[in-house]
């Protein structure tokens, strides 16, 4: 039987700190675990125990208060028109964080996403301005859309491979953009349909705020849900179906319970959307909106929730923030023989570059990178090295 | 009444019969035994019994019910418990994550309780919590609780994934080969928390193994297979000396024993 | 007796394929037949171009399309700076090639041995900057170009007339996937390929240089993309950025399941498949009664290549899982 030993250092050479003293005391911190009597033994370096000093915690809390003062506050400061633009990274986060579990959570990738917001985007204007519903009412309807169309898909397409899943999905947003999206009694055609924002929350500020809320309520199912046993049955089934299978996990049952998540929160995107810019219309929502949303969550970093979001804002600003406020276009119109580079452009060239930049070198995207921020910030110290976890090394024990 | 029943089961891939009409009987808290040369068939008869194969031919019976059309996990919810040859963990996840996520049937709550954040859902992920930290405990794991599982050597693989099958609770334990590389130290220390581990979760236990000093240590009935078929059965003893299983282990048929197992990696 | 056994899936191929033309010319669908035949053949030759990458390596390869898009502007390019057609045709050619490799090179080669997800993600990416090269610096306009066969009415299949241009697509994809499949099962290199793509260490083992053979797919499958996008150009005309990807990729990879995703003729097959079913559905477009269904054509490969994935996931023509 194995026992836990707490017990003596012993200088093995591998960067383990010799012991102080004659016969110095292992750090609390510091365990070896004998795999059996005599062989070999596994070092465990636990996580060192850390607590900020006085002055580590009121840099962490003015760091908190500058992220809140960006989050809450400019937005009102700047002029309306912004303010839909901030709006609409907020919307953004929620797309990718309905992506992520696709893509992230469960391995799974949907390339026809923009079917999803579009449809739910035109079924929350289609409810309120053909039916006359509340505003809430018809998110909720688009919301129980999106979960609809998944359910339906995914039950056919999900017993096949993934890669034939992304088949599916991608040919699916072809044919809502050619076939569902040219509905003219639901869609109202070329014109649009118009979308107006509920009465509550006309003005931009107001509304800004309420996205926000649902960005909130996003997070938190999205945390609970990783938190807890579909969370946990979805990382397992994405890594090793036959061992998950064997935990009781119905992997065909939840895989489409992921796709149904992703779906009820990309309806919820996409009727914001829509009332964000208070009508919709068909070319909005083409086929490189769907790259678009691949994208922008796999550089944000796959099962990072902050990376994702972040990654995800970015992306939805790209064009004003990189053409409007820094000016890049003006850099690269200095280039001789290159036509001018339309802001709009931007997200569809910078976006693949850096696509193809976090596939191939850092593979976690935004969310590895801020990793050691976020540690730092919730209280621990800040390296740029290690994963905060346990470490272990193997050693030789010799008596 | 016995816990486990394979009925003449067959299997064939491609033309290779893996199984032919192999029948297999465990009673309740017995420990048996399934010895044979490497790719004789064992980890095929595994995965017939657990479900992820469907025998040509046979049947699979587990608590007097007839289990051969029935899903993996509905077998393991049923109370089959497995391990894997190649240790079947959530590599990219800590133990403790691990001992977590086999505990889905016992969560108490449903995915979408636990989504929405339903207030019996953080009592209840407390209770998996102790339990996950107990069986941790049991097996001498509490210091790699948070450690990734990737990162652990191989003897620590099989203990934790011993852990990981017991956090499922099963009544029927199905293990494959676990003492691979260990010595023969260690397969006797592995015997002595078998039979500890038997009494205290009250288990049957179905074990492939190569370990012949264990397998006398601690199975009550062993069954010896060879190119998919039985070759012998009875107690370890009668087994041993059984001149058909010397012959198999020692004799002229060893080169052709890595057949199935080939067949069986590449389908 | 037992020959007709062995041989009854072709056999019931075959019948049901007849059963279906004699069908569609007794409902007076001749156009559907002849156009739909002649479109599945541009269809196939994306097709061939995926399955060659998937047979290979079982990546999805997204920029399939992009392969040929990318070679019709450099065809319009060469063609309007005053560069005569086949010159111009040779140099698109070239274009798609240089993606090709140069993809493989940049992209592909360090994701080896990743998730193919995550290579259908770079491939999807790698389409998307073409899309948005294209755009920048070619407008996002419509443009004009050339076929490669200018007479419209030299032939005539039951009825109706087919262009030159599309009989040209027609033969070549013949030639294509007769000379591709002879290369997979006769040729040493068509087998290091198939090698390659089960065990590629042990091929690595044997003296096969799996980052060359790599790239020689690569190359091959653009040269074949870029091929059908000049063609298809031709009976299309016009073109804008992306126009590949969205009207042939998702035909494409209809064509390519429906053969099974791992068998060359069935890529052809699935592609003429693909092709016929659009055209009908078009036609059916005009009846009255469907005449309230936008954009038909899409609408009938999304259910065709759902159908198939529900029915029978190894395709037609590939082996029962």
């Amino acid at each position: 039987m194995l026992r836990a030993v707490s017990s003596r250092l012993r200088n093995h050479g591998h960067g383990v700190p010799a012991a102080t003293g004659g016969d110095g005391h292992a750090p609390a911190d510091v365990v070896e675990v004998e795999v059996a009597p005599g062989t070999e033994a596994i070092v465990v370096e636990a996580a060192p125990l850390f607590s900020p000093s006085p002055g580590g915690w009121v840099a962490r809390g003015l760091v908190w208060a500058a992220v809140a003062l960006v989050v809450f506050v400019i937005p009102l400061l700047r002029d309306p028109v912004e303010a839909n633009i901030y709006t609409q990274a907020v919307i953004y986060a929620i797309i990718g964080l309905s992506l992520n579990v696709l893509l992230g959570y469960t391995g799974q990738i949907s390339l026809g996403h923009q079917a999803f917001v579009g449809i739910g985007a035109f079924t929350s204007a289609y409810m309120v301005t053909v039916h006359g519903q509340p505003f809430f009412a018809a998110v909720a309807v688009a919301m129980a859309v999106g979960a609809l169309q998944a359910l339906v898909l995914g039950a056919v397409s999900l017993r096949v491979t993934g890669l034939y899943f992304a088949l599916v999905t991608l040919s699916y947003g072809l044919m809502a953009q050619d076939t569902l999206f040219n509905i003219q009694a639901l869609t109202g055609g070329s014109a649009g349909q118009p979308a107006p924002k509920p009465a509550m929350f006309q003005s931009d500020y107001r509304y800004y705020y309420l996205c926000l809320a649902f960005l909130a309520a996003v997070i938190w199912v999205d945390w609970r849900l990783m938190k807890t046993k579909g969370g946990r049955a979805l990382l397992a089934l994405r890594e090793n179906p036959r061992v998950a299978a064997t935990f009781g996990t119905d992997v065909k049952v939840y895989t489409l319970m992921a796709f149904v998540v992703a779906g009820v929160f990309a309806g919820l995107g996409g009727a914001l959307l829509a009332h964000n810019v208070t009508s919709v219309v068909l070319d909005q929502f083409s086929f490189q909106l769907a790259l678009i949303f691949v994208l922008m969550t796999v550089v944000g970093g796959l099962r990072s929730r902050a990376g994702v979001i972040i990654g995800s804002a970015f992306f939805s600003i790209i064009d004003y923030l990189v053409f409007g406020k820094i000016n890049l276009d003006g850099a690269i119109n200095q280039i001789p023989g290159l036509p001018n580079l339309p802001g709009e452009l931007a997200p569809i060239v910078i976006g693949p570059l850096l696509l193809l930049f976090t596939l191939t070198t850092h593979p976690g995207g935004i969310g590895q990178q801020i990793k050691p921020v976020q540690r730092w910030l919730k209280g621990g110290r800040f390296s740029l090295h290690g994963t905060g976890e346990a470490e272990v090394r193997v050693s030789d024990v010799r008596a | 009444m016995s816990v486990l029943e394979a009925r003449d089961c067959s299997i064939a891939f491609g033309g290779v019969q893996a199984n032919r009409d192999v029948s297999l009987k465990a009673g309740e808290w017995e420990i048996v035994g399934v010895i044979g040369p490497n790719g004789a068939g064992k980890t095929t008869l595994f995965n017939l019994i657990t479900g992820f194969y469907r025998p040509d031919q046979g049947s699979v019976w587990f608590k007097d019910v007839d289990v051969t059309g029935l899903e993996v996990h509905e077998r393991a919810a049923m109370g089959m418990g497995r391990t894997f040859q190649n240790v079947g963990l959530v590599k990219g996840s800590t133990v403790r994550e691990n001992l977590l996520t086999a505990q889905h049937l016992e969560a108490g709550y449903s995915m979408v309780a636990g989504m929405l954040g339903a207030p019996h859902t953080f009592a209840a992920e407390r209770e998996l919590g102790a339990r996950a930290e107990a069986l941790a405990e049991i097996m001498g794991l509490t210091p790699l609780l948070d450690t990734r599982v990737a990162g652990l050597p191989y003897g620590m693989l099989k203990r934790v994934e011993v852990a990981v099958v017991l956090a499922t609770d099963p009544d029927l334990l199905l293990l494959d080969e676990p003492t691979s590389g260990m010595g023969p130290e260690e397969a006797h220390n592995f015997g002595g928390t078998l039979l500890e581990l038997r009494q205290t979760f009250e288990l049957t236990v179905v074990m492939i193994e190569h370990h012949v000093p264990l397998v006398a240590q601690v199975c009550d009935y062993v069954y010896c297979l060879n190119f998919g078929e039985m070759l012998a059965e009875g107690t370890p003893e009668e087994v041993r000396s059984h001149p058909e299983v010397v012959r198999a282990y020692l004799g002229e048929e060893a080169e052709v024993e890595g057949l199935v197992q080939d067949v069986e990696q590449v389908l | 007796m037992t020959a007709v056994l062995a041989h009854r899936g072709a056999l019931t191929g075959t019948a049901v394929a007849l059963a279906a033309v004699l069908g569609l010319v007794a409902v007076g669908s001749e156009q559907a037949l002849v156009i739909g035949l002649i479109t599945g053949a541009g269809y196939g030759l994306v097709a061939l171009g995926l399955v060659l990458i998937y047979k290979s390596s079982g990546v999805f390869n997204f920029a399939q399309g992009e392969f040929g898009t990318v070679a019709v502007y450099a065809l319009w390019a060469a063609h309007t700076n005053g560069i005569p057609y086949v010159p111009a045709i040779a140099l698109a050619l070239l274009a798609a090639l240089a993606m090709g490799l140069l993809t493989e090179r940049v992209i592909i080669r360090p994701l080896f041995d990743a998730p193919r997800v995550t290579l259908l993600v770079a491939t999807a990416g790698v389409s998307l900057l073409a899309i948005g090269v294209e755009i920048w610096l070619g407008e996002a306009r419509l443009r004009f170009i050339q076929p490669a066969l200018g007479r419209f009415d030299r032939v005539s299949v039951l009825g109706i007339k087919v262009s030159d241009q599309r009989m040209l697509i027609l033969a070549t994809l013949i030639i294509l996937a007769v000379a591709l499949a002879l290369f997979f099962s006769r040729t040493n290199l068509g087998l290091a390929i198939l090698a390659v793509s089960q065990e590629p260490v042990a091929t690595e083992l044997m003296g096969i240089s799996v980052r060359r053979l790599s790239s020689l797919v690569w190359g091959l499958a653009a040269v074949l993309g870029g091929l059908g996008g000049v063609l298809t150009a031709g009976v299309v005309q016009n073109f804008g950025p992306s126009f590949i990807t969205t009207s042939t990729l998702i035909p494409a990879f209809t064509a390519a399941v429906l053969g099974g995703m791992t068998s060359l003729p069935g890529a052809f097959v699935g592609g003429v498949v693909v092709g016929v079913v659009q055209a009908f559905a078009i036609d059916l477009g005009g009846e009255p009664v469907f005449a309230d269904i936008p954009g038909p054509g899409t609408l009938s490969v999304f259910l065709l290549l759902i159908g198939v994935l529900a029915v029978r996931p190894q395709g037609l023509l590939g082996k029962a899982a």
